[in-house]
Formats: C-alpha cells, sequence, structure tokens
C-alpha cells in the first residue's frame, strides 16, 4: 500500500504544525496545506490527494462548504472533520454534506491515525 | 386505608387506563423472562414496571397493590442482583404470574367503581409472604429495602442492548417489523449490528451518527436501539443495535461499521425474521409507558385517548348524518328538491366521513393477542408440554366490538391446539418432530375481512376416532359414517358436546369449546373453518368482517312494518306457490331445491298474528350455519346498506338485532337469522 498523500485544511498554523507532524513520524505524506476552505477547494483540484482533514471554521470560506464544493468536484473525495468541542452540531452537517468521518480537538495521535487508517481504506 | 379524596377519585379512570398497560407489560415481559431469566435489561424493565405501578397505586391509597407489587419489586431486585439463573424456578414464575393477576383483579375491581374501603381490595397476604420468602432465598440483606430505580426512565441508559436471551432484533415496532419482512421478502439479509464505541469517544450522539452514515453504504436502516433521535442525543452508553437490511454479505457489514473511527467492535448477527416473533408479540419494552413518556416525541404525542364512549356518540351521529343525506337524495331522485350539484357533494363527503369515524372504531388485534403468550405459558406448563407461540401481523386493526369479542373464542382454540394438538415432548421426539411444539397465531386483512389463522404442528384432529365416535353416539349410521368425507365428519366437532378427546383435562374439559367457539365468531359475522392432517397438525381459519357497525341487509315487508335481514344469510328469494306447501309434524314447511325446509311466517313468528298466513306470496331463503328456512313475507323492498343502532337493554328483544333507520325515516328492526331459522 502505496503512502497516502494527505492536504491538511486549518487556519492555524499551529494546527497544521501538529497533524503535519502526528502524520509524517507515522510514514504519511503531507502533500500540502491550506488555510481556508476556498484555499482547500483550489488545492484539492490540483493535488488530489487521497485524504484531506478540515477544520471547520474558517475565514473565507468555512468548512462545511468547503466540504459540499469538493464532493461536487470529485464524489469519492474522503475528508476527515476536525472538530472543535463547541462545534458538535456542525459535526453532523459535515457527515450529511460529505465527510466520511471526523475527530475531535484537542487531537489525540491514534485518534488521528485511526481516522486516517479506516478513511483510508 | 381510606376512601380516595373527591380529587384523586377523578383520577380512577386514568389509573385503571394506564395500570392496565402496565399490567399487560407485566405479563408479557414475565413470558419473557422465564426463557432468560438472566436478562438483566429485561429485568430491569419489570422492576420499573411494578415500581411505577406500586407508586401510581400508592398515590391513589390502594395500599393492598402496594404491597404487593413492592413484594414483586424485591423478587425482581433478588433477581436482578445476580441470583437469575439458580432462582428463577418455574415455581417462582407460578408465584410472580399468580401476582401479576392478583394485581390485575385488583385493578379490574377499581375499574369496577369499586372504591376499595379497608381491605376491599382483597388481601393477597400469603402471596405477599410468599414473594417475600422468594426474593429473601438466598439474599442475605438486599432485596426487601427496593432499592431506587435505576434508570431513572432515560432511554438508553437502560445499559447495554446486549440481551442475549432474547431475540435479536425485539425492539423494532410493528411497523419496522413489516418493512424488515418485505426487504427479507425481496431477497436482503436481515442483520443485527451491535455497536460499541470508545467510551472515550468525545462527541458520542455524532460517532453513532457517522456509524449510521457509514451501514446505509451497505443497507437500509429499518430501527435502532435505542432510538435514532436517543443516539443523535447521545442518550445511550456505548452500545447500540442497528436493525439493518443489506445484500451484501455479514463481513461487509461489519467492515463499514468498523471503518468509523472509535468504533471498537461490531458484530453483526444475520437474522432468521420469525426469530423475533416468538412470545414477545410487539417490542415489549416500548409498550411500557414510562419509556413512551420520556421519549420526547413518541408515540404519546401522536395519540389521543378518547372515551369509547364519546366515540360511539360520533357514530351515532355519524349515522344521524348519512341517514338524512339519504334522506335528501332520496328527495332529489324523486325531483322534489332541485340539485345544484351540492347534494351529490353531501352525500360525498357524508360516506368519506362515515368511513373516516368508522376507522376511528378500529383497533389492533394486539390488545387480544397480547394475553396469548402467557395463557400458552400457562397451558404448556400445566399439560407438561413445550410449546412455542408466534404472532404475526398483530397490527392488524379491526372493529372495536370485534376485537373484544373474539378474545374468547380465540383463546378456546388456542386450548385446543397446546391440549390436544401439540403432542408431549418425549413423543414428538420418537416421531422425529422438535420436541417443542409451534403454534403460529397470524392475522391479516382481506379485502372487507380479516383473517385470522391458528396453526400447529401437532398431531391433528382424528378423523377415524369421530368416525367411530359418530356411530357410537348414534349421530350417524354405520353406513353414512363409512362414507362421510373427512370434511363432513370434521363438522361434528362443531356440534355440542362432541370431542374426541380420550382423556378429560383440566385445561381443554371436555371439548366444549369448539361448538362455542364457532357460535362465538358467527354471532360476530364471522366464520370458522378447520382443517386438519393426521400427524401434521391443525389450522383453524377464522374471517371476520372489518366491522359490524354497517351491514348490507335485504328489507323485507310484512303488515306494513319494514324488517331487515342481513345480506350473507339470504340465500334466495322464492314466489310462494301454495301447491308447493306442505305440512309435516304440524310444521309447514317448502319444497326448496332437492329438499324441504321450515317455512316461517315472519308475523306469526314475531307474534304479530296467530294464524299462519294464507297470503304469504314470497319467502326469503335464510342460511346460518348448516340450517335453512324459508321466511314468508308479504313484499322485497330491496337491499340496503344500513347503519346499525343497538337497542338499549330494555328494549331488547329476542331474536332482534338491533335497529336502523332507513332513508325514508321509518324504523327498521334487524333480525337475527339464527332466531328464524
Amino acid at each position: 500500500m502505496g503512502a497516502k498523500r494527505i492536504l491538511i485544511t486549518d487556519d492555524t498554523a499551529f494546527m497544521r504544525m501538529t497533524l503535519r507532524k502526528v502524520l509524517e513520524s507515522n510514514g504519511y505524506e503531507v502533500v500540502g496545506e491550506a488555510e481556508d476552505g476556498l484555499d482547500a477547494v483550489e488545492k484539492y483540484k490540483e493535488l488530489r490527494p487521497d485524504i484531506v482533514t478540515m477544520d471547520i471554521t474558517m475565514p473565507k470560506m468555512d468548512g462545511i462548504t468547503a466540504i459540499r464544493e469538493i464532493m461536487k468536484i470529485d464524489p469519492q473525495a474522503r475528508i476527515i472533520v476536525c472538530s472543535a468541542m463547541g462545534q458538535k452540531p456542525m459535526v453532523i452537517e459535515a457527515l450529511n454534506a460529505g465527510a466520511k468521518d471526523f475527530l475531535v480537538k484537542p487531537f489525540q495521535p491514534q485518534r488521528v491515525l485511526e481516522a486516517i487508517q479506516k478513511v483510508g481504506g | 386505608m381510606t376512601s380516595p379524596t373527591p380529587e384523586l377519585a377523578q383520577l380512577v379512570g386514568q389509573f385503571v387506563d394506564e395500570a392496565r398497560e402496565y399490567l399487560q407489560s407485566l405479563d408479557r415481559g414475565l413470558v419473557q423472562l422465564e426463557s432468560a431469566p438472566a436478562d438483566a435489561e429485561l429485568l430491569q424493565e419489570l422492576f420499573r414496571v411494578v415500581h411505577s405501578l406500586k407508586g401510581m397505586a400508592g398515590t391513589m391509597g390502594y395500599q393492598a397493590m402496594v404491597d404487593l407489587a413492592h413484594a414483586m419489586e424485591s423478587v425482581f431486585d433478588r433477581l436482578r442482583s445476580g441470583a437469575g439463573e439458580e432462582t428463577a424456578s418455574p415455581e417462582l414464575f407460578d408465584l410472580l404470574f399468580e401476582a401479576a393477576g392478583a394485581l390485575e383483579a385488583m385493578v379490574e375491581r377499581v375499574s369496577q367503581g369499586e372504591v376499595p374501603e379497608g381491605d376491599g381490595l382483597g388481601q393477597p397476604g400469603g402471596l405477599v409472604e410468599a414473594l417475600r420468602a422468594a426474593a429473601a432465598a438466598g439474599a442475605s440483606s438486599e432485596g426487601q429495602s427496593g432499592r431506587a430505580v435505576p434508570g431513572g426512565g432515560r432511554e438508553g441508559s437502560a445499559g447495554s442492548p446486549n440481551g442475549k436471551a432474547r431475540p435479536p432484533l425485539w425492539f423494532l415496532d410493528a411497523q419496522e417489523m413489516t418493512a424488515l419482512r418485505q426487504a427479507v421478502a425481496s431477497g436482503a439479509r436481515a442483520y443485527a449490528v451491535e455497536v460499541a464505541i470508545d467510551p472515550t469517544s468525545a462527541f458520542k450522539g455524532p460517532r453513532a451518527y457517522a456509524v449510521l452514515k457509514a451501514l446505509e453504504t451497505v443497507g437500509q436502516i429499518v430501527g435502532t436501539w435505542p432510538s435514532r433521535e436517543a443516539l443523535e442525543q447521545e442518550r445511550f452508553e456505548d452500545r447500540f443495535v442497528v436493525a439493518l437490511v443489506s445484500d451484501q454479505p455479514p463481513q461487509a457489514v461489519q467492515t463499514a461499521a468498523l471503518n468509523v473511527v472509535e468504533v471498537r467492535s461490531a458484530d453483526v448477527t444475520p437474522v432468521d425474521v420469525e426469530d423475533r416473533a416468538p412470545s414477545s408479540g410487539e417490542a415489549a419494552p416500548k409498550a411500557v409507558p414510562s419509556r413512551r413518556d420520556t421519549s420526547g416525541r413518541g408515540v404519546a404525542d401522536a395519540t389521543v385517548r378518547v372515551e369509547t364512549s364519546r366515540l360511539d356518540a360520533l357514530v351515532d351521529l355519524v349515522g344521524e348524518l348519512v341517514i338524512t343525506s339519504n334522506q335528501i337524495q332520496d328527495r332529489h331522485q324523486r325531483r322534489l328538491m332541485p340539485d345544484d350539484g351540492q347534494i351529490a357533494k353531501l352525500g360525498r363527503v357524508t360516506s368519506e366521513l362515515q368511513s373516516a369515524v368508522m376507522r376511528l372504531r378500529m383497533v389492533p388485534l394486539r390488545q387480544v393477542f397480547t394475553r396469548f403468550p402467557r395463557a400458552v405459558r400457562d397451558l404448556a406448563r400445566r399439560s407438561g408440554k413445550q410449546v412455542r407461540l408466534v404472532i404475526q401481523g398483530e397490527e392488524t386493526e379491526l372493529d372495536r366490538h370485534i376485537v373484544n369479542e373474539i378474545g374468547e373464542p380465540l383463546l378456546h382454540l388456542i386450548r385446543n391446539a397446546v391440549d390436544h394438538g401439540i403432542e408431549p415432548p418425549e413423543e414428538r421426539e420418537r416421531v422425529g418432530k422438535p420436541r417443542t411444539g409451534l403454534v403460529k397465531l397470524s392475522a391479516r386483512h382481506e379485502g372487507s375481512h380479516v383473517v385470522i389463522e391458528l396453526e400447529d404442528d401437532g398431531r391433528g384432529i382424528d378423523v377415524e376416532r369421530i368416525r367411530r365416535k359418530a356411530v357410537e353416539r348414534g349421530r350417524l349410521s354405520a353406513e353414512e359414517a363409512e362414507h362421510a368425507t373427512a370434511e363432513r365428519l370434521l363438522q361434528l366437532i362443531f356440534e355440542p358436546g362432541f370431542s374426541t378427546a380420550e382423556r378429560v383435562t383440566e385445561v381443554s374439559g371436555r371439548g366444549v369449546g369448539m361448538d362455542a367457539a364457532k357460535a362465538a365468531v358467527e354471532a360476530l359475522g364471522g366464520r370458522l373453518a378447520v382443517h386438519t392432517r393426521a400427524g401434521r397438525g391443525t389450522l383453524c381459519i377464522v374471517r371476520l368482517p372489518l366491522t359490524l357497525a354497517i351491514i348490507q341487509a335485504l328489507l323485507v315487508e310484512t303488515d306494513g312494518q319494514i324488517f331487515a335481514l342481513p345480506a350473507e344469510a339470504i340465500q334466495s328469494i322464492e314466489r310462494v306457490d301454495p301447491s308447493g306447501i306442505e305440512t309435516v309434524h304440524g310444521r309447514r314447511v317448502l319444497r326448496y331445491r332437492d329438499g324441504i325446509i321450515p317455512l316461517v311466517s315472519l308475523k306469526v313468528r314475531l307474534g304479530f298474528a296467530v294464524d299462519e298466513a294464507r297470503t304469504d306470496s314470497l319467502a326469503v331463503v335464510i342460511a346460518t350455519g348448516r340450517r335453512q328456512a324459508a321466511i314468508a313475507v308479504d313484499r322485497v323492498v330491496g337491499l340496503q346498506d344500513l347503519v346499525i343502532r343497538t337497542l338499549s337493554s330494555y328494549l331488547k328483544v329476542p331474536g332482534v338485532a338491533g335497529a336502523a333507520i332507513l332513508g325514508s325515516g321509518r324504523i327498521a328492526l334487524i333480525l337475527d337469522p339464527s332466531w328464524l331459522a
């Protein structure tokens, strides 16, 4: 199984870095980082990653809208939503929009890896 | 104990209604528990039921009920604390059933307005003592106190849904079951998927939701336990069960569930659809009122309790409206009234209103079926047999009156099936059948009728024995008996006092019952047929009309008075030729087809005239059961749908089944054909 190519989406550099560390130290390739939803949609078209992690609250375009846009481009897209504790209702909305699964911040590394493995198929 | 205060007295009706629901759950739960005495969830449910009953009875001041419920509670508590297997003897269940029966008797007494005074409820003294002893047996200090209700009624907090002993999809309601069966019938497989998610999961609700979404990619979700709402609102522990229909193999279903983050296990159990039906009847826990009350948008909000007297008043009023509408249309047809199109509309709306109101009178058969698991359990235990009761179609609806009346005859048939049909386990084994006999009760709609079937896989009815017995009793001559078909011989069991049971048992007595059952079914306008195969079993088919409120009847006139004869009894209308009338044993008879049948003059039979009228020119031939008669009348008016009005008790006349108001405003008495023939 080839290493999964992952696109990280989050508006804070700290979170992007945290995720990148966890993923790369476990043999995954982070092919790009997006800072908002719009950026994520553009990068998805360009990079065609295997998996996208998606923050919910972001400037320019929120995560849920971005999920819908990406699903339009690629109905097979595998997106994992990253939610903060207070965003429970948004998670269901994200799942309905097409997200395959979700993670809750603060991230526990094992959960992140579990999600990547399971969603990656 | 004191009489309830006036304020409390107002609550009596409500108390009785709710207590009955609890008692049904209790009965059903006990039957289930007997086969799964360690089922923690079921025990908790039963504990909660008696606890609720205790609380209600306490509020009403019925101390005897409180004592009894409390004693039962202690027993459940004892069983729950892990003594399940060893303590749960058949004797203990006899005791629990007896206590449930005593509670029921108390509630019935309350319902009859017997405001209990002193020990007016009767003393269950010995029972309470026996229950206490059972609760104390082997239990050191626990039990007696009756701990606070665990779980407090929060749906899903009932702990693990992992009730291994009960059917895997016990939680589905009738509608969901129907959907499941349909899917299975069209080739899908049914699965119970039990999912455990990580106890540390932060968002259990969305997690469950993600699992449901994942399962929806491989199949279709029929129902969940706890409910979907409960899951999404996180009202569950770490486990839940999904009823799924899918064309995928179990592994694919499991993979789909396991591929969701934080899912720790997913047990996929293929379900034989028959699995759920046995004795559980409906989804038992859903019938417990407390659960319904707490589930937010449950059944409670979708239904309204209405006093039956109000419903009957509504039916009567709509009946009046139908008649008035018919009168208006009648006048229009006779050109006494102009029509601008509104009259036809009135007729249409009225008949729609009428059928809507009739539907209000319909109740599901569940109301009577729910008694049977308990009855079968008791019968089987008393006769030392092993019997599994499968119930299907309990959601089938019928007129309330018919549902109320059909219980007894069905119980007769069930008794016969268990007592005479199903063989003892050893005998079954000898003939290569499973030790446990199967009794299947099913109901379904068929046009304007409901068909109820009761099937057993027992020894069948011994037709040869009927043949011998018919000769012994002089019912048939030796020659008649020899040539009689099996069908003809089977008819004999419907005759009073004719029984083939070799032993007179406590259960079915002397085989009275078949004739009584048939008479009761026919009194409801229904039919009862029996088919049997030696060694294979017996099938009883009960066919009932959907409603008794409207009948099609033939209107006849005699002496200027109009009478109605139910259409299903009518065979033909004959012109009476005086030369065709003969007298046999002093009674007038009419030659009809190949034989002779009694000729009954309606006016003589009803006492209007003493003389045999010579002017009778027409006869309506009626048949009920195996009897026929020709009813002599002056004139035949025609067929019409009638709304039956029952006569108040001081107007009850033998032979008169009710009255109807005709379009012309005249009143017709509806005659009972079985009284005429």
